[in-house]
C-alpha cells in the first residue's frame, strides 16, 4: 500500500483547488414575481442540418409581424441559423453581410410575454446557403423573404465564430451566449419575461464588427394582457433602424470600413437594412386608422431620434412595456438597443415619412414612406 | 486506506471555504468536458503513436485494447496538485478487487516532454510507490502528447516559471479506447469509476 | 516532498532518451526561417503591459500548400478524407477537394494554403516534418514582427488588418507568399492570407475571458499597430475546436531545428 503524499501537500491542493463538482453552475428554474429564471445550460454540438435557416411559425421577415393566434403561453421551438449572404443595401451598394437567417436585420420573432422558446442556431457561415427559394417546413419568413428578396440576396461564404445575444432573455450570457465555430450548433431555452421590443445580436468580439457586419435583428415580446387601450389597432409594422459602415473594396463589393467605425461615421444609416426600401415599398394604411410601431435601433453605435412627418404619436411605450406609457409624442428618443411601441392615429389620405430627426442620419438613408388611403370606415 | 479517509473528511471540513474557487474551476472543467466531447464511435486507440514508458519500453494505446484503461494526465516537477491527481488514480486502482487490477492498465502521461524522460519517471514512480506491473508512466513526441492531451480534453500551458497551469482530469477508456468515464477535478469520488470497469469486465 | 535537486539530476540523462524521439528527415522542406529570440506584446490580459519574451525557434517561411498536403497524406493515408477517423476532423475535412489526393488544383491551386484542415491534422502534419505547430505566443511574436516607414503607414496597415477578418474571400485565396506581407526575417504572409493554427490555439486563459462588447477594447489597450486586429484573431482563433476545419484556416509548422540540410536561414531560400 501506498501512502507517500504528505499531508502538506494534499491540504494545499485543496485549499487551491476544492472539491469542484459537488457544486454546479447551473441554476434550477425558479420564479419570480410571476416570471421564470434558471434555464438548463446551452448543448453546443455538430448536426448534419441543411434545412431552412429560419424555422418557427412566428418568424417574419421585417416589417411584418406574425399574429399571436394563440390563448395563454406557448412553448416555442425557432431556428436562426448564421448565413452568409450578398446582400444590397442601397442601389448599387452590395457588400458579403454577416446575417442570422440571411437577412440584415434577420427575421422577427413574435411572442408573448410569459413563453418559453427553445432556440437552436447552427453557425453555417462556412457553408453557400440558398435564402430565395421558398422552403418547406421553415418559417413565413423564409416565403416572405423568397416573395420580396429585397436585398437581392445571393450566398455566400465567410467562416467566422459567431454567438447569439437575445435582449428578450435573462440568462447568463456565459452559458447561452456562448460563441460558436463554424459547423457547430447551440440550443438553448429562455422565457421572454419582460413584454417590448428587445434586439438581439452577435455579441462575440470584436461586437462592433460582428453587429456592423449584420448580425441583428427584433424581438417582439407582445404584453399578455395586451396594452391597455381600449382600442384594437389596425395594422402592425416593425421597423428597425441600424448603421452600415461601409467602403469600395477591390472587387464590386463594398467592405466594412473599421476607421468609419470606430469613429461613429456610418456610410448608411437605413429602415429595414436597405437604404430605401420603405419608400419602394411603403408601409399602407388608411385615413383613420391606428397604426402601431415597434421600432428598435438596432445600432450598432448611433441613436434615433424617430419622428413621423404629419403625425403625432398618440401613445408611445418606451421599450414597449405596458407600463411606460407616455401620450403625444413628437419625436421618441432611441439610443442604441433602445425601443419604443408607438401607436399613431392615420390622420388623412397621403404620405407620412418615417424619419431619424437627426439628419445627418436621414440623409445617409433612414427614412421611410407611410402611404395612406382613403379613410374606409 | 484509513489515512484516504482521513483526509476527505479533512477536505469535507474546509469545503465550505471553497465555494468561490470551486465555482471557477468548474467552469474550466466543463471547457474541457467540451473540448473532449466523445461519440460512441470515437476511440482513442485511432492515436497512431509511439510513446515510451518509465521502463524504456515502446507503447502504442492500441496494445491496451481489450482492457478497461485509467489515463492521467500530470507532470513530475508538479509538487502541489499532480501527487494528489496521481493519489486519486491510486485510489481508483486500489478501490478495484485484485482480479480487476490484474486485467486494467493506469497510464499516468507526462505533458512535459523536456524534463520528464523514462529515467525522470522511473524515479517518479518509485518515489510514489507505483512501480507496479500495470502502471506506465509515460512521454513521447510533444505533438504526440498534445493530440492525445487535447482527445482526453486535457488542457495544458507551460507558465513562464516552467511549471504548468492544467486540468485535472482521470479518465477511464473501455476496451475499445473509449471514453466511459472521466472524473474531473481532485479527490473526487472514485465509486462511479470503479465500478464502470468493474462492469466492463463482467461482460 | 522530494527535493528539487533530485529533480535537476534526474532530467541530466534527458538528451541521451530525447534522440529515440528525433525527428525523421522529411522528404521535401519549405524554407525554415530562423526567428530570433525577442519578445511581444500579447494582448491577452495574463501580465498587463509586460512583454512576453519568446526564444528563438524555425518557422516555415510560408503557409503549407495544397500540394504540399498531398504529399503528407500520400506517405500518411490515414490522414486523407476518406480515412481520417471522426475524431480527428468534423465533416468539413479538405471538403472542396475533388478526391483523397486530388484537391483539383485548377479550382484552388498547388501553392494556395490548404485550408478545411483540423488542428489535428495540421498537428500531425508538422509532426511528420519533424516539427510541431508554432505556439500561439511564437506565430504571434513572429507576425509582430513588422517595420514601418511611417505612422501612416502603420495606420493604414492596421486598418487593413482588422477589415481582412471581415472579407476574407475563401473561395479565392491567393498563392503563399503573395501578400507582399512579410516580417523582418522573411515569414510571409502570417496576415491577409488565412488565419493559421497554432499549437494552442485555446490557451487556458480563454476559460477566464469575458467575451463581450468591451472585449476588444480590453484588450487593446496598448494599442499597437496589431493589437486590434490581433484581439480580434485571438478571440477568434480561441473560439474554434480542434476538430474545426473552415476555409479560412491554415497553417504552417515550427521547428527547434534548422532544416536538416540547414541552407535554409534567415529566409535564404537558394
Ligand atoms: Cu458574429
Amino acid at each position: 500500500m501506498k501512502s507517500a503524499i504528505s499531508k502538506i501537500t494534499l491540504l494545499v491542493g485543496m485549499i487551491f483547488f476544492g472539491m469542484s463538482s459537488l457544486l454546479t453552475a447551473q441554476t434550477q428554474e425558479y420564479t419570480l414575481d410571476g416570471m421564470t429564471f434558471g434555464m438548463p445550460e446551452a448543448e453546443v454540438y455538430t448536426e448534419d442540418y441543411d434545412g431552412p435557416p429560419v424555422v418557427g411559425e412566428y418568424v417574419t421577415q421585417l416589417p411584418n409581424l406574425a399574429p399571436l393566434d394563440y390563448e395563454g403561453n406557448k412553448h416555442h421551438e425557432v431556428r436562426i441559423d448564421i448565413i452568409v449572404q450578398e446582400i444590397e443595401v442601397a442601389e448599387g451598394v452590395r457588400y458579403q453581410a454577416w446575417t442570422f437567417g440571411g437577412t440584415v436585420p434577420g427575421p422577427v420573432l413574435h411572442v408573448k410575454e410569459g413563453d418559453k422558446i427553445t432556440f437552436v442556431m447552427k453557425n453555417r457561415s462556412d457553408e453557400e446557403v440558398t435564402i430565395t427559394d421558398p422552403a418547406k417546413g421553415g418559417s413565413p419568413f423564409m416565403n416572405q423573404v423568397a416573395n420580396n428578396p429585397y436585398q437581392k440576396n445571393s450566398a455566400a461564404i465567410m467562416p467566422m465564430p459567431h454567438s447569439m445575444d437575445f435582449h428578450a432573455g435573462t440568462v447568463a450570457k456565459d452559458d447561452k451566449w456562448r460563441t460558436i465555430g463554424p459547423g457547430e450548433t447551440i440550443k438553448f431555452d429562455w422565457v421572454a419575461n419582460y413584454a417590448g421590443t428587445y434586439i438581439y445580436h452577435c455579441g462575440t468580439p470584436s461586437v462592433l464588427m460582428h453587429t456592423a457586419m449584420g448580425q441583428h435583428g427584433v424581438v417582439v415580446v407582445s404584453p399578455k394582457d395586451g396594452y391597455d387601450t381600449g382600442y384594437e389597432v389596425d395594422r402592425e409594422y416593425v421597423i428597425v433602424q441600424s448603421e452600415y459602415y461601409l467602403t469600395p473594396g477591390a472587387g464590386d463589393l463594398y467592405t466594412y470600413d473599421f476607421e468609419a467605425a470606430s469613429s461613429n461615421n456610418p456610410s448608411h444609416v437605413v429602415f429595414n437594412g436597405h437604404q430605401t426600401i420603405l419608400h419602394d415599398q411603403p408601409l399602407k394604411a388608411n385615413a383613420g386608422e391606428r397604426v402601431r410601431f415597434h421600432v428598435s435601433n438596432n445600432g450598432p453605435s448611433g441613436t434615433s431620434s424617430f419622428h413621423v412627418i404629419g403625425g403625432i404619436f398618440d401613445r408611445v411605450w418606451l421599450e414597449g412595456h405596458p407600463s411606460n406609457e407616455m401620450r403625444g409624442m413628437q419625436t421618441v428618443l432611441l439610443g442604441a438597443s433602445g425601443s419604443a411601441t408607438m401607436d399613431m392615429i392615420v390622420p388623412e389620405e397621403g404620405k407620412y415619412i418615417l424619419i431619424d430627426h437627426e439628419f445627418v442620419d436621414a440623409e445617409k438613408g433612414a427614412t421611410g414612406t407611410l402611404k395612406a388611403g382613403p379613410r374606409k370606415k | 486506506m484509513k489515512s484516504v479517509i482521513a483526509y476527505t473528511l479533512v477536505f469535507l471540513g474546509i469545503f465550505s471555504m471553497n465555494a468561490f474557487a470551486q465555482h471557477r474551476h468548474h467552469q474550466h472543467e466543463k471547457e474541457a468536458l467540451k473540448a473532449g466531447e466523445v461519440h460512441a464511435d470515437h476511440s482513442l486507440y485511432h492515436l497512431d503513436a509511439e510513446f515510451i514508458d518509465h521502463r524504456n519500453k515502446v507503447v502504442q494505446l492500441s496494445d491496451f485494447k481489450g482492457e478497461p484503461v485509467i489515463v492521467v494526465m500530470f507532470y513530475g516537477n508538479c509538487t502541489q496538485v499532480c501527487p494528489i491527481l496521481i493519489q486519486d488514480t491510486w485510489r481508483l486502482f486500489s478501490s478495484l478487487d485484485e482480479s480487476v487490477q490484474a486485467k486494467t492498465k493506469v497510464l499516468a502521461i507526462s505533458f512535459d516532454t523536456e524534463n520528464d524522460t523514462p529515467e525522470v519517471l522511473k524515479d517518479y514512480a518509485k518515489y510514489e510507490q507505483l512501480d507496479l506491473p500495470e502502471w506506465h508512466f509515460i512521454t513521447g513526441k510533444r505533438t504526440e502528447i498534445k493530440m492525445l492531451a487535447t482527445m482526453l480534453g486535457v488542457k495544458y500551458q507551460q507558465t513562464s516559471d516552467g511549471h504548468f497551469a492544467h486540468s485535472n482530469l482521470v479518465t477511464v477508456l473501455d476496451t475499445e479506447g473509449k471514453v466511459a468515464k472521466r472524473v474531473e477535478g481532485l479527490n473526487q469520488s472514485m465509486k462511479e469509476a470503479s465500478a464502470v470497469i468493474t462492469a466492463m469486465l463482467k461482460n | 516532498m522530494r527535493s528539487q535537486t533530485n529533480r535537476v539530476i534526474l532530467a541530466l540523462p534527458l538528451l541521451v532518451v530525447m534522440t529515440i524521439f528525433m525527428p525523421e528527415v522529411a522528404s521535401s522542406q519549405t524554407a525554415r526561417v530562423l526567428v530570433p529570440e525577442g519578445s511581444f506584446h500579447s494582448v491577452l490580459p495574463e501580465i498587463p503591459g509586460e512583454p512576453v519574451p519568446v526564444d528563438s525557434f524555425y518557422m516555415d517561411e510560408t503557409a503549407v500548400t495544397n500540394e504540399e498536403f498531398v504529399k503528407f497524406l500520400k506517405e500518411n493515408p490515414e490522414w486523407r478524407r476518406s480515412e481520417i477517423p471522426p475524431i480527428f476532423t468534423n465533416d468539413g475535412y479538405l471538403r472542396e477537394w475533388r478526391s483523397d489526393l486530388d484537391p483539383g488544383y485548377e479550382k484552388l491551386g498547388e501553392n494556395r494554403p490548404v485550408t478545411r484542415v483540423s488542428w489535428y491534422a495540421a498537428n500531425a502534419y508538422c509532426s511528420d516534418q519533424g516539427g510541431r505547430l508554432p505556439t500561439l505566443n511564437q506565430w504571434e511574436y513572429s507576425a509582430q514582427l513588422m517595420e514601418f516607414e511611417s505612422k501612416t503607414e502603420m495606420r493604414t496597415f492596421s486598418s487593413e488588418l482588422i477589415n481582412w477578418y471581415s472579407g476574407i474571400d475563401v473561395n479565392n485565396l491567393a498563392e503563399v507568399g503573395s501578400t507582399q506581407i512579410e516580417n523582418t526575417e522573411g515569414v510571409k504572409d502570417q496576415f491577409g492570407l488565412v488565419m493559421e493554427w497554432v499549437e494552442d490555439f485555446k490557451p487556458i486563459i480563454a476559460d477566464e475571458l469575458s467575451l463581450d462588447c468591451g472585449t476588444v477594447g480590453r484588450m487593446n489597450t496598448l494599442g499597437s499597430v496589431y493589437s486590434y486586429a490581433a484581439s480580434i484573431r485571438y478571440i477568434t482563433r480561441m473560439s474554434f475546436n480542434a476538430k474545426i476545419t473552415t476555409g479560412m484556416v491554415g497553417f504552417r509548422c515550427a521547428y527547434d531545428e534548422p532544416a536538416p540540410t540547414s541552407q535554409y536561414e534567415n529566409g535564404n531560400t537558394l
